[in-house]
Order: C-alpha cells, then sequence, then structure tokens
C-alpha cells in the first residue's frame, strides 16, 4: 500500500504530446504534398517488388559484357576519364596556385613594418575581388558549366576538362590560401625583412611548411575530379560516363554492369593512389 | 632516390601522358568564334529574363526541386533507420549505395520509370540511404553501452533496446547528419534535373539548349538562392542541435 | 525469488575471473548488503546475480532454474523478473523522465504497447507516485539531463521501483545523494521491498549505512566471501579487515 500518494495531481496529458502530434501532422501533410510534386509514384513502387519487367530489367545486367572488344572500349574509356581529370585539376592547379599566393596577405610587401591590415587599398582591393571570383567559381557546379561548354567548344573531353579547370581552381585556389595563412608566420616575414623577394620568401619560408598539407588536399580534390569526370560524361563531355550514358540508351544492360564495375575499380584505385601519395609523401 | 623526387617525376609523367592521350582542342576555345559566342552568352546573362510568368515557372520548378530533395532525404532517413536497427551484414549494401553516384542511380531508374522527377527522388533517396545508413550506423555504435545494456539486462527486446535507448542516445547527431544531407541533396537536386528529372535541374538543360541565355541565368540565380537559403537553414537548426 | 550459487567463479577476462568459487545462498524477500574494497567483485557479482554475465565455472540457479544451461530466449524472459539499477543512472541525456521510467516495465510490453509508451507515455499518476517516493514530484517530464547528479541516481531507482522484477540488484545507489537524502532513499527502498516481498540485493561503500538498514551483510574481498552475517554479529575488527590496504 502506498504510504505516499503524491498530492500533486498529475496533468491528465503529457504536454510534449500536442507538439508531436502537430510535428507528425505537419510530416504527414508535406510527404503528401511532395509526392504530388515530384509525382511520386509509392504504389507502382511496391507493385514493382512483384512485377516482372523490373526483375527482367536488373536480371539483364547478368553476366556482364565481356567481350574483348567491349573490354577494350571499357578500359580505354576509364583511362580517359582519369585522363581528364587530371587534365583538369593540372590547369586548375595551375591557376588556383598563384591565384592563393597572391591572396596570402603575409606575403604584401606593401604591409612590411606596418599590420597586416594597413596594406595599400589596392591589394586589399584586388584580394578581394580574386576571393569572390573563386567563390563565385566554385558555387556553380560542374555539370552546369559542362552545359554551357559543350554548346562552345563541342562534345568531348575539351569540355569536361574546361568544366572541372573551371569548378576546382576556385576550391583549389580558396583552400590552398586558407592552407598559406594557417601557416607560421615568422620565418616568411624574417626572410622578406632581410630583403628577400616575395617568391623566395614563399618557396623558403612558406611552401616547406605546408606541402604535406597542400599535396593532401590536392591528391583529395584529383579524386573528387575523378568522380566529378565520370558525372560529366553525362552530359557529352566524354570518358566512362559518356559510355555509360550511351550503353543505358540502347538498353544494354550488360555493358552498363561491366562499366559500373570499372567505376567501382576506378574509385578504389584512385582511392589507393591518394593514400600511397600521402604516405609516400610524409 | 627521394620518394618525393619519385612521386613528382611520376606525377608529372602521368599529367603528361593525360594532356597527350585526349585529343583536347583546348585551344578552340580561345578562337574568335567561340569567344565571340562566349561573350554574346556572357551579356545575355547578365540580363536575366525577369517576367512575372517566367518567374511564376522558376518558382513552381524550385518547388519541384525542394520537394525531390527533402522527400528522398526523409525516405533515405527512414530506411537508414531501420537498416541502422538491423545493424548486421549490411555494410556491403550500404557501401554499394553509396559509391555510385546519384547520377548513375538516375540515369539507370530512368529506364526503369521513366523522365520526371520520381526518377530523380528515388535516385537520391537510394544514394543518400546509403550514406546516412552508414552515418546512422557508425552514430549508433558510439554511443556508450550503459542505457541500452540495462534495458536488456531487464529483459527488454531488441527493438524496444533500439527506441529506448540507442535511438535517444543518438537522435542529436542522427538529425544533424540528416539535415546536412538534405543541403546536400538540394545541389544534387538541382543537377539531376539535367537529365530530364525535373525541377530546375531540367529547366536549365532545356534553355541552355537553346541557347536562350537570359532565361538559363534566371534559373541558374533561382538555384543559388535555394541552395543559399536551404544551406542557412540547415545551419540553423544543427546550431540549434548544439 | 530466490537465488543459489556454486562453487562459482565468474568475471570479464577469460584467465582472471574476479569471482572465485563464490557460494551463496538467498532466500526470498531477503535484502542484503554488499561491502567491500573496489575491484572486490560487487559490481560483477550483481551482475551475475542479474544473468548478464555467464559463470565460467561453478552454477547459478533463480527459483531453482540454471537458465544458463537453457535457451536463450528462455533466459531473455528470465531477464525481466530481475532489474539491475547500475551505479551510473542508464538514462539516455535528453530523454524526458516519464519515459525513462516507463522503460522499467518495457519486458511486459509488446512492440505495439512499447512504442505507444514511447510517442505518448501513459500512467502518468502511477509514474508521478513513484517519483513522489523519491522527492521527484515535480520532475516528471524533465528532461534528464536538466537533473542534478542526485536526481538522477533516484530517478534510477524509480524506475526500479516501478518494473515488475523480483530480484533488485542495487550496485552503490547512494553514490551521488547527500546523508539526508541517503537515508531517506533507503527508507524507501527497503520499505518497498518488505511490502512487495522483493528480493534485494545492494552494493555499499558506504559501511554505515549498510548496516543500519540490512539485516544481512556481506563482505566481499578479491572475490570471495570474507563474512556473511547479520549486522549485530559483526566485529568492528572484521571491517577494518575487509578494507585493510584498499587503495583509494
Amino acid at each position: 500500500m502506498n504510504t505516499a500518494r503524491s498530492d500533486f495531481r498529475a496533468p491528465q496529458y503529457d504536454p510534449a504530446l500536442r507538439g508531436r502530434v502537430i510535428a507528425l501532422s505537419i510530416l504527414v501533410l508535406a510527404v503528401w504534398k511532395m509526392s504530388q510534386l515530384t509525382e511520386f509514384d509509392w504504389i507502382g513502387l511496391i507493385h514493382a517488388f512483384s512485377d516482372p519487367a523490373p526483375r527482367a530489367f536488373l536480371l539483364s545486367f547478368f553476366p556482364p559484357a565481356h567481350s574483348i572488344v567491349f573490354l577494350k572500349l571499357a578500359i580505354l574509356e576509364t583511362w580517359r576519364t582519369v585522363a581528364i581529370a587530371t587534365c583538369g585539376l593540372f590547369i586548375a592547379g595551375l591557376v588556383g596556385f598563384p591565384v592563393a599566393i597572391v591572396l596570402t596577405r603575409v606575403l604584401s610587401l606593401s604591409a612590411i613594418g606596418k599590420t597586416i591590415e594597413a596594406s595599400s587599398w589596392i591589394s586589399r582591393g584586388m584580394r578581394g575581388v580574386l576571393r569572390s571570383s573563386m567563390i563565385f567559381l566554385r558555387s556553380v557546379p560542374e555539370l552546369i558549366w559542362a552545359l554551357l561548354l559543350v554548346r562552345v567548344v563541342g562534345l568531348g573531353p575539351t569540355a569536361g576538362v574546361l568544366a572541372i579547370a573551371i569548378t576546382y581552381s576556385g576550391m583549389l585556389g580558396k583552400v590552398y590560401a586558407e592552407i598559406f595563412e594557417s601557416v607560421d608566420q615568422a620565418p616568411i616575414l624574417s626572410l622578406l625583412n632581410q630583403g628577400g623577394s616575395r617568391l623566395q620568401s614563399f618557396a623558403f619560408g612558406l611552401l616547406p611548411q605546408c606541402s604535406d598539407e597542400l599535396i593532401s588536399y590536392t591528391v583529395y580534390r584529383w579524386e573528387c575530379a575523378v568522380r566529378s569526370s565520370v558525372i560529366l560524361g553525362f552530359v557529352g563531355a566524354g570518358g566512362l560516363g559518356q559510355q555509360m550514358d550511351l550503353s543505358m540508351k540502347m538498353f544494354a544492360g550488360n555493358e552498363v554492369c561491366t562499366l559500373l564495375l570499372m567505376f567501382v575499380i576506378l574509385v578504389s584505385f584512385a582511392d589507393w593512389m591518394s593514400k600511397t601519395l600521402r604516405k609516400v609523401w610524409a | 632516390m627521394n620518394p618525393r623526387i619519385v612521386a613528382i617525376f611520376s606525377l608529372l609523367m602521368m599529367v603528361v601522358a593525360s594532356f597527350a592521350s585526349l585529343d583536347l582542342n583546348l585551344s578552340a576555345f580561345f578562337e574568335p568564334d567561340a569567344m565571340s559566342s562566349m561573350g554574346r552568352f556572357v551579356s545575355e546573362f547578365l540580363h536575366p529574363d525577369l517576367q512575372s510568368v517566367f518567374l511564376y515557372k522558376v518558382f513552381l520548378a524550385s518547388l519541384e526541386t525542394i520537394a525531390m530533395s527533402a522527400l528522398s532525404t526523409l525516405i533515405a532517413a527512414f530506411l537508414g533507420l531501420l537498416i541502422a536497427f538491423k545493424a548486421r551484414g549490411v555494410r556491403p549494401l550500404l557501401n554499394i549505395l553509396r559509391s555510385v553516384p546519384e547520377l548513375v542511380w538516375a540515369s539507370l531508374l530512368l529506364i526503369a520509370v521513366g523522365l520526371g522527377p520520381f526518377a530523380g527522388t528515388l535516385a537520391l533517396a537510394l544514394h543518400t540511404t546509403g550514406v546516412l545508413g552508414r552515418l546512422y550506423l557508425e552514430a549508433i555504435e558510439n554511443q556508450t553501452e550503459g542505457p541500452a545494456f540495462a534495458l536488456s539486462a531487464a529483459g527488454a527486446s531488441p527493438a524496444q533496446v533500439f527506441f529506448f535507448a540507442r535511438l535517444p542516445q543518438a537522435l542529436p547527431q542522427l538529425v544533424s547528419y540528416t539535415v546536412y544531407r538534405w543541403e546536400n541533396n538540394i545541389r544534387a537536386a538541382a543537377v539531376l534535373g539535367v537529365v530530364g528529372e525535373g525541377g530546375l535541374g531540367q529547366m536549365l538543360s532545356f534553355h541552355l539548349g537553346l541557347f536562350q541565355m537570359n532565361k538559363a541565368a534566371t534559373v541558374i540565380a533561382a538555384t543559388l538562392i535555394l541552395v543559399t537559403l536551404v544551406d542557412s537553414v540547415s545551419d540553423r537548426i544543427r546550431r540549434y542541435l548544439g | 525469488m530466490r537465488v543459489e550459487l556454486q562453487d562459482l567463479s565468474a568475471g570479464l577476462h577469460q584467465t582472471q575471473p574476479i569471482l572465485q568459487h563464490l557460494s551463496l545462498k538467498i532466500q526470498q524477500g531477503e535484502q542484503i548488503a554488499l561491502i567491500g574494497p573496489s575491484g572486490a567483485g560487487k559490481t560483477t557479482l550483481l551482475h551475475v546475480l542479474g544473468l548478464a554475465l555467464a559463470p565460467q565455472s561453478g552454477c547459478i540457479r533463480h527459483d531453482d532454474r540454471d537458465y544458463w544451461a537453457l535457451r536463450s530466449v528462455t533466459r531473455h524472459q528470465a531477464r525481466s523478473r530481475v532489474m539491475i539499477a547500475p551505479q551510473t543512472p542508464p538514462l539516455p541525456p535528453r530523454q524526458r523522465v516519464v519515459t525513462a521510467v516507463h522503460a522499467g516495465r518495457l519486458a511486459f510490453m509488446g512492440f505495439w504497447a512499447s512504442l505507444r509508451a514511447w510517442i505518448a507515455p501513459g500512467n502518468l499518476q502511477d509514474i508521478q507516485d513513484v517519483l513522489a517516493e523519491f522527492d521527484l514530484t515535480d520532475k516528471l517530464f524533465e528532461r534528464v539531463d536538466r537533473l542534478s547528479g542526485g536526481e538522477r541516481q533516484r530517478v534510477g531507482l524509480a524506475r526500479l521501483a516501478w518494473s515488475l522484477a523480483d530480484l533488485w540488484l542495487v550496485d552503490e545507489p547512494l553514490a551521488a545523494l547527500d546523508p539526508v537524502r541517503a537515508r531517506q532513499a533507503m527508507q524507501v527502498m527497503t520499505r518497498m521491498a518488505k511490502e512487495r516481498e522483493i528480493t534485494l540485493v545492494a552494493s555499499f561503500h558506504q559501511v554505515d549505512l549498510a548496516l543500519e538498514f540490512f539485516p544481512r551483510v556481506i563482505g566481499l574481498r578479491d572475490g570471495s566471501v570474507f563474512f556473511d552475517a547479520a549486522p549485530q554479529d559483526i566485529r568492528h575488527e572484521d571491517i577494518v579487515a575487509l578494507f585493510e590496504n584498499e587503495q583509494g
């Protein structure tokens, strides 16, 4: 027998209940409305599990196409995908690296002897413009650049390389600049004060401190570029993606399967390369 | 020999080989024809089409894109929870789902279900399930065992342990991941439209195909605004979660 | 519930079991205090009693049944009749007190009932009454991480009181409580256990409270029973010897 019955009458309902019911209703309503907007066919989806047609489609993937002719084609396209990514990233580096150097405030000659903020308004203005351009370049998804470029330079790897170069120069420029800024400034300043040129101070003072990080980030971006390159292929920029698109349009399930496998191998290879490179460099 | 030198040398070789094996005509970009087209495009770009009829269409397309991203994220969250609960032998499936890029899923599904946002939503849902499933799994595994152990030792079933111990512990982390994926999915949804999956992407591809740069500019601007909006909302939610 | 241990050794590591050849008989409705230095094996013993740790040798019987020799399903069902209240209250930080206490009866709720309890907890008045026993009257809907350490420990005890187990295994229930609250909690626990004829085994670091409230005190040292007697039969020297050379 409870000798201590609480004299605090518990509320008849849970105060959180109202909130939860409202949240649940909103959720249901949202899902319903969104299903309408996206023409989401829930019923068709459930039926698909018992429908023979989707199963036949899946089965058409096996066995993966393995004729010598096709395998040669697949390997060639895979290499071209890597090549597109490498070229694109290389150009992006050519642009991003110098821009990052310019963006590094510590190298500003006009700031020697004064605080960093006191560098001349010209150099500050120029930095602002460069920074905004980098942000703009990397905000527009590379697919959109590719769409544009395909109409300017035609189908093929050129559009892909340029699209990657444009987007990734923005990324590399910004992150390189951040890496440069995060480095210990003392060695650089001492070189500058001795009268060394900006390039010398950069090469002997700044670069050695952060080469690990630079390599690490660049390799990571190279991996991303390889993936991007596959995606860009879908809009005509060549490589594995373009071949996948073609095979899909021809309903050649077994070819698509081989290409997907090649893609998985490619991604694993890129991953391996990046790990090895980072280990070797350190 | 210094391994770094070897590495640099091999990398340079790779770059050279890459350029050599593609027949790039980068100079085509700088030819007068191309330059003047680009110039024309850029000038048209700077005068986006702002007529109300067109803006309304853009607005509808934006709604479609948001719906694609949100619905796919919700579905993925639900499936991800199921998978995180099941937990065993589920990693290979998750890896397949997340390694295949959304666009590839989308193209595959196009064949299966036809053009339109349904394929895009489904593709995003599949890919995101792979991503969220793995994140959920790790988040739940990283929680302290105490509460789950106590309930299990008191005779609760695995499902009950999940709801009353594991899930509540990991919930803030799970919500944070989910909101972060929604941010990503907005970009992905916009892009998927390009292959015919509705929303802003489809509009963009359409108008670019017709070289209507001013209309394309509006669509791109709308995309950027949408992405920024979702980014800031999601940032706020994640900061609120602490 | 009756429990009997025969020559039982158990521990987390295969090679060095903490408990060594322990034999013990616990009758229905008994209230036992477990005392001893850190590392003596008090927590391990509680886990063994709670069917949460399998013996490496020897056997343990609950109501004359050796659950470790039976199917795991049967064993899991038996777990609903024993409940361990760990030293650190096992409560998810953002969970509310009402849900945390509800969780004490999960083994007796089907899947849908537990889901309903998760979304919209019922039995509010009854849970309120249990909380009132532990002086937590206005904390019904409070979040666990907004409570003090002592309050959290009492919520853990409230969950125990809410459960339908007839063997209570409490690990250092008073660690976070000040002396006044500690006595109150002790009074409530022992009274409840007596009213409901629940077998209660609790481990303590505070020897005085153990001696005051429990009719049977077991001293554990290095995994073996050092003494097992009523408080009046325990001499001061025994206690000193029990804790001799205790570190920390």
